[in-house]
């Protein structure tokens, strides 16, 4: 831990100007002790070092070096930069999230059923602050991750979907966010999605990065908090698309929590990014809940992609299944941390998880620890982790039937990452991500 | 001019010297067969000539075509038209047959001044070829070798073979593992691709592939060495007496 004296600058400054930013506007504040419990929380025990076991391999202190100012909530985007962080040929409404704040008029929610409540999350926040208060923030465990209280003290905006009960979402809802700024910037965004009873959902967020003027684009760290919760019997998919550049650091949480029979699917490709860390927390919280998490990172340069994970197993009779993939060229580093924890009830848990690091360069790193505490005895979980080059045997049969090594490292590097993309059910999503594959792995 | 020929090869891997000048002509039109014992060396030969790099050759040449086979990469050798069937083909999951087979067909023709193949063309070329060796065509809509039989990837292999049309086919022990039927609808398959310019090397343990597939030369293969090479009648004079009594002649213990 460190204290507030050795914290980067920015966020000492910017927690005023954080705090005044999101709550002097007059609104009723409900989340006033939330927020104070989470300062509280955040200054406790101030942001992660490598001395911290969760952070071993992830060192922050280069990414959070540039003199970060908040982001300006009322920038405003090109519809060029919108597009082009949509997700082609995707039939979806849209959400726009500009620097951190909702963008109503950027936005197209048509198309979805009325009965659903969509939006940004500081609007509805104000419109119905009970509403929120009901689930916001309450599965979340601020103790274990500084940057959640962060998020949760300072950043309240971003979407916010409420599904009622027994209502299918058919149409997905595609939530890009975008920064926009002419220097370093600090930026949060907090989503909100409540599904309730046999009710269905998909989200996908993408993320892009917009120089002002004809700037290169800034240097950028966002701090993201998604939290899912998930009523009986109900479905969601989400799914993030991170591409936004060597220059944008960030560390995100994506926090689920399901009730009985419910199916909660989040999956997250990371392709060009700075430092990032991605924690995903599931609670497969009622019996007979699957929860399925999965990701793929492919590092180049001195990208430095760091996957945390936790599934709870707090209740009989649930599955979850994971699968992360990296590969790492250059010097770059792919870090997978996943948990498994079964508790004394969770009895009949089916447990499944694998991650797999494709290394390719000798400066490249892959770290890769799965760890599964079980405390149940009718129990099945499995676990399997393998970090290595791509096999020489493989490439020669290739090369054997006439193909080019680039092409043959090219044809199993694909396959290998291909294996995550199967795990999206969208068509256009699916070719897009292919796409996207196949251009990083160039 | 042959259209293989190796001189004097000898070939280590980490200082254990497996093939100890070995030398084979190999014409245009001919079938030879190499038989031999288990670790004699068989295996490690095709994956000289194929290009696998783990071997160290410290003496001898291979010329294929007239050219230097030794300086080539692998898949130049395969598009100078040099086609291995693997003893022990790889599975490759994931890696769907029709991309890698439309990337390495065309490869190889692009090699050979020959236009791409479209779309349509590969089907058809796929589909004449996989009921050429009575492949199950949903075998090709698979992953490459994934979850195939032995008797599949084998026939798999043949399959890839007669995609590729080369020059000179080594076959290793392409018969193990295939049952009588399909043993006869591979060398059926192999006994239409011969002609007087192309050139088979089959490595078998088995009489049974030479009564389909009748060779030219038999040459016997022992302690990285071809000891004897004679005609058919050789193949069958090993099926009746095995290997020792040349073992001994060539002063090696099995
Ligand atoms: N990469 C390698 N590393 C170490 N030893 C090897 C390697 N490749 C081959 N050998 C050894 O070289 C010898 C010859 O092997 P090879 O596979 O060529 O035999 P073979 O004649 O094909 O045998 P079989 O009839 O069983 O297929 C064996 O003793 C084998 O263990
Ligand atoms: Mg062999």
């Amino acid at each position: 831990m460190i204290d507030l004296e050795k914290q980067p600058g920015f966020l000492t400054n910017a927690t005023d100007a954080l705090a005044g930013a999101f709550s002097g506007d007059g609104a009723p504040d409900p989340f006033h002790d939330l927020r104070q419990s989470a300062r509280q929380s955040f200054e406790g025990k101030g942001l992660p070092t490598t001395k911290d076991e969760a952070w071993k391999y992830t060192d922050l202190r280069a990414a959070l070096k540039a003199d970060y100012q908040p982001a300006d909530p009322s920038a405003t985007v090109s519809d060029e930069t919108i597009q082009q962080a949509r997700i082609p040929g995707l039939d979806a409404a849209l959400a726009v999230v500009v620097n951190g704040a909702f963008d109503a008029e950027r936005s197209d929610l048509s198309g979805l059923p009325e009965r659903i409540t969509v939006g940004g999350l500081r609007e509805q926040v104000q419109r119905d602050p009970a509403g929120v208060r009901d689930t916001f923030g309450r599965h979340v465990d601020l103790d274990r991750d500084a940057f959640a209280a962060l998020n949760s003290a300072f950043s309240l905006d971003g979407l916010y979907l409420s599904v009622p009960r027994g209502v299918a979402v058919e149409r997905p809802i595609e939530v890009v966010h975008i920064v926009t700024a002419s220097g370093p910037t600090f930026v949060q965004g907090r989503n909100l999605i409540v599904v309730g009873e046999a009710a269905q959902a998909t989200v996908i967020e993408t993320f892009a990065v917009e120089g002002t003027g004809s700037g290169e684009p800034a240097e950028t760290f966002r701090n993201d908090l998604t939290e899912i919760v998930c009523g009986a019997a109900g479905v969601v998919r989400h799914v993030r698309v991170q591409d936004e550049g060597p220059d944008a650091h960030g560390v995100s949480l994506v926090q689920t929590y399901q009730e009985r029979d419910s199916d909660v699917s989040t999956l997250t490709f990371t392709f060009s990014t700075g430092t990032v860390r991605n924690n995903t927390v599931m609670v497969p919280a009622g019996e007979g809940g699957q929860s399925t998490l999965g990701g793929l990172y492919i590092c180049r340069g001195g990208q430095h992609v760091d996957t945390n994970t936790l599934v709870d197993h707090v209740a009989p009779g649930c599955q979850s299944n994971e699968l992360f993939k990296g590969i790492v060229y250059d010097q770059g580093t792919g870090v997978f941390n996943g948990k498994v924890f079964v508790q004394r009830e969770a009895q009949q848990t089916n447990a499944y998880q694998q991650s797999q690091g494709v290394v390719l360069s000798p400066e490249a790193r892959h770290y890769s620890k799965p760890e599964l505490e079980i405390y149940a005895d009718d129990v099945k979980c499995s676990h399997g982790s393998t970090t290595g080059a791509i096999e020489p045997e493989h490439i020669f049969y290739l090369r054997s039937r006439g193909v080019s090594e680039a092409d043959a490292r090219a044809m199993l590097l694909y396959a290998f990452a291909h294996d995550v993309v199967e795990m999206v059910s969208m068509e256009p999503l699916r070719d897009h991500l292919d796409a996207m594959i196949a251009e990083r792995l160039k | 001019m042959s259209l293989l020929s190796i001189q004097n090869l000898h070939a280590s891997v980490e200082d254990h010297e497996i093939l100890k000048g070995l030398s084979l002509d190999v014409n245009a039109g001919e079938v030879h067969a190499i038989m031999g014992p288990n670790g004699s060396g068989k295996s490690t030969l095709a994956s000289v000539l194929a290009g696998r790099d783990d071997y160290d050759i410290s003496q001898g040449s291979v010329t294929f075509q007239g050219e230097d086979l030794l300086e080539m990469d692998p898949e130049e050798r395969t598009r100078e038209g040099l086609f291995l069937a693997f003893q022990y083909p790889v599975e490759l999951p994931g890696v769907s047959t029709h991309q890698f087979l439309r990337t390495a067909v065309n490869s190889v023709r692009e090699h050979r001044q020959l236009d791409e193949l479209s779309v349509s063309d590969f089907l058809k070329l796929m589909k004449e070829k996989a009921e050429f060796v009575n492949l199950d065509p949903k075998l090709t809509q698979r992953s490459v070798n994934e979850g195939f039989s032995g008797g599949e990837k084998k026939r798999a292999e043949i399959f890839q073979m007669a995609m590729l049309d080369p020059q000179l086919a080594i076959l290793d022990e392409t018969d193990s593992g295939l049952d009588i039927d399909a043993l006869r609808v591979v060398s059926e398959g192999i006994n239409k691709l011969r002609n007087e310019d192309r050139a088979f090397v089959l490595i078998t343990h088995y009489q049974r592939l030479l009564n389909f597939i009748v060779p030219d030369r038999v040459h016997v293969l022992v302690g990285g060495r071809i000891v004897r090479s004679g005609g058919p009648e050789l193949a069958e004079e090993l099926e009746a007496k095995g290997y020792d009594w040349l073992l001994d002649e060539a002063g090696v213990s099995a």
